[in-house]
């Protein structure tokens, strides 16, 4: 009996093998294959030496003269800014370590404080990335505090991806139009010729301006193309818009009396502020802050 | 008397139910290998179209990997069709995939048939074919990089006995790592079709998509046609006047299913992104060869304009 079990048992197991083995016939089981030699395989683009690349050097120091007076630099947080102390720490830091006064214009100081007043005892003003706009007022105070001889310092950059339906009318648009500036919409970038990446996009002077003084090249990362004023900083000509495609030779930072407005909010921070000759720009640009005529 | 513990697993080894599970796992290991020596006729060719589809990981590059060295192996084969509709995945899989092929293409003639998308890593697994045969509709291209960066900020968590030693990638350590991808890309898309390319080094780094016609026209592919127009092509090479196709999947099989591997299906639909990008628990820097927009909270890098 047990025997005849066991041939049952094995008949079911042959048929169901032959069945199976059967409708996978084209399957994806690896047939056995024999010879495992296998010449090498040498891809040239693959090479680490055709190519490795290098990111630029980081080098120097923010120079800011520490001989003038004190002045008060404010930078504004009061407009839902994208900027905190720690972004911008080589510019807060240069500034005190010359012995000026750094001030950030928060919601807190602005309950308490009007802009007009922060402003009165101000020397410079500097505005980056705003979310939130300025009002009719708030833009005629600060720029009567340019007219009074106060510095102004416009920084933008662009909205990432995930603020679709952004255009160039962001908030800073209404407040550099009232110095005849303005931004542009969408991103900078470059793939003829780059620092490292597309989106950091040489920059050179446009002519010999104290703000450019020392500068032979700027990298710029993610600008935005600054529009109206003095052009000082343009790209190469092989740069692009992001949103036009159109090549051309774009302004990244720009003058019109005392106000300069910069496309780039990265040359301020730790990560670019010391490429290139950045370090030189953004001395350069704490130089225009504090030396006013307020 | 019986140890209960032997009688229980003997009555389990012989029951029904047990035999037909390992006549199954039997059958289907061997049932190819037997129907192609007892079908395989000397007087015609053999090529085989081998699918590549869905997102590439390192599994899913493993199992492509397995089959095209199979196939380069086995002298029965004539040529290859890789049969591509993939818009790529990580870097290293797309680079072992792209290794792979020209290894394949080295010994036999490989025709690529783009059936839906064949973009970012998997163009890159197709820049080895002899040729790439695209339909109007398909899409081709995506010649660039992107890397996913974690953000974590100030002092690692854990004891580490290097500053680099959790993470320690510096913006410009990614980009530089990010570029000399993008270059490894570029270069090997001029290497394998520079005399037929038709875009500029700019165009190309401008990462875009094309579809089929503007692909066969800018030299990215080769010629308008579907799976059975590369079979034919591929049947030319090999000087084949009659053959026969076996179709192959880089699926993975009966057995590491069954086994519980890892290997990710190859189905779009049934790989989870999260498994592609990222180890559950652990934030890394993801390099990919992917087109499409990315819903993630990771900080991006792309090495190429539209990628």
């Amino acid at each position: 009996m047990e025997l005849r079990d066991a041939a049952l048992k094995g008949g079911v197991f042959v048929a169901v093998f032959l069945v199976v083995a059967t409708l996978t016939g084209l399957g994806s089981i690896p047939v056995p294959v024999e010879g495992n030699e296998t010449a090498p395989l040498t891809v040239d683009s693959h090479q680490p030496e055709a190519i490795l690349a290098d990111s630029s050097a980081e080098t120097g120091e923010i120079e800011l003269d520490a001989s003038g007076t004190e002045k008060t630099v404010v930078i504004d947080q009061s407009h839902n800014n994208s900027v905190s102390p720690e972004e911008i720490s080589p510019l807060v830091t240069a500034l005190t370590e010359a012995g000026h006064d750094v001030q950030f214009y928060t919601d807190r100081m602005a309950s308490q404080q009007s802009l007009d007043e922060t402003l009165s005892s101000a020397d410079a003003f500097v505005v980056i990335a705003p979310d939130d706009q300025y009002d009719t007022s708030e833009r005629r105070r600060i720029a009567a505090f340019a007219d009074d001889g106060g510095r102004v310092l416009l920084v933008n950059e662009p909205p990432r991806q995930a603020a679709r339906g952004a255009t160039a009318s962001t908030p800073m648009t209404n407040l550099a139009g009232a110095f005849g500036l303005g931004f542009d919409s969408g991103y900078l970038y470059d793939l003829a010729e780059y620092d490292t990446n597309h989106r950091a996009v040489y920059a050179t002077p446009a002519g010999e301006t104290a703000l450019t003084d020392g500068v032979d090249r700027v990298t710029t990362h993610t600008a935005r193309p600054v529009v109206g004023g003095s052009p000082l900083l343009v790209t190469n000509e092989s740069t692009r818009l992001s949103t036009t495609r159109r090549q051309a030779r774009y302004s990244v930072l720009a003058r019109q009396g005392n106000a300069v407005a910069l496309g780039d909010r990265s040359l301020l921070g730790t990560d670019y502020a010391y490429t290139a000759d950045n370090e030189v720009l953004v001395g350069n640009l704490l130089e225009f802050l504090v030396s006013g005529s307020r | 008397m019986a140890n209960p513990i032997d009688k229980h697993v003997k009555t389990l080894l012989t029951s029904y139910t047990v035999i037909i599970v390992v006549a199954l796992l039997i059958g289907a290991t061997v049932g190819p290998a037997v129907s192609s020596a007892l079908f395989q006729s000397d007087d015609e060719g053999t090529i085989a179209a081998v699918t590549i589809q869905g997102p590439i990981s390192g599994p899913t590059a493993d199992e492509v990997t397995r089959q095209l060295r199979t196939l380069r192996k086995d002298d029965s084969i004539d040529a290859v069709v890789l049969r591509i509709d993939s818009g790529g995945g990580s870097v290293a899989a797309s680079e072992a995939q792209y290794r792979a092929v020209k290894r394949l293409a080295r010994e036999k003639p490989v025709v690529t048939s783009v059936r839906g998308v064949a973009a970012s890593g998997a163009y890159y697994t197709a820049l080895p074919s002899d040729e790439i045969y695209a339909t109007p509709g398909g899409l081709v291209g995506s010649v660039g990089v992107r890397a996913l960066i974690p953000q974590p900020d100030g002092v690692p968590r854990s004891v580490t006995t290097g500053p680099d030693k959790a993470g320690g990638l510096t913006g410009d350590d990614i980009r530089g790592q990010v570029e000399t991808l993008k270059r490894s890309f570029v270069d090997s898309v001029y290497a394998e079709r520079g005399d037929r390319l038709a875009l500029s080094r700019t165009e190309l780094t401008n990462a875009k998509v094309y579809s089929g016609a503007a692909a066969v026209d800018n030299g990215l592919a080769d010629e308008i046609g579907g799976l059975e127009t590369a079979i034919a092509a591929a049947a030319e090479k090999a000087g084949l006047d009659s053959y026969e196709v076996v179709y192959r999947s880089t699926t993975p099989g009966v057995l590491s299913l069954l086994l519980g591997s890892e290997a990710n299906s190859t189905d779009a639909g049934q790989v989870d992104r999260a498994s592609l990008l990222t180890t559950r628990g652990i934030e890394r820097p993801q390099y990919l060869m992917l087109w499409g927009d990315l819903n993630t909270s990771a900080r991006e890098v792309r090495a190429s304009g539209a990628a």
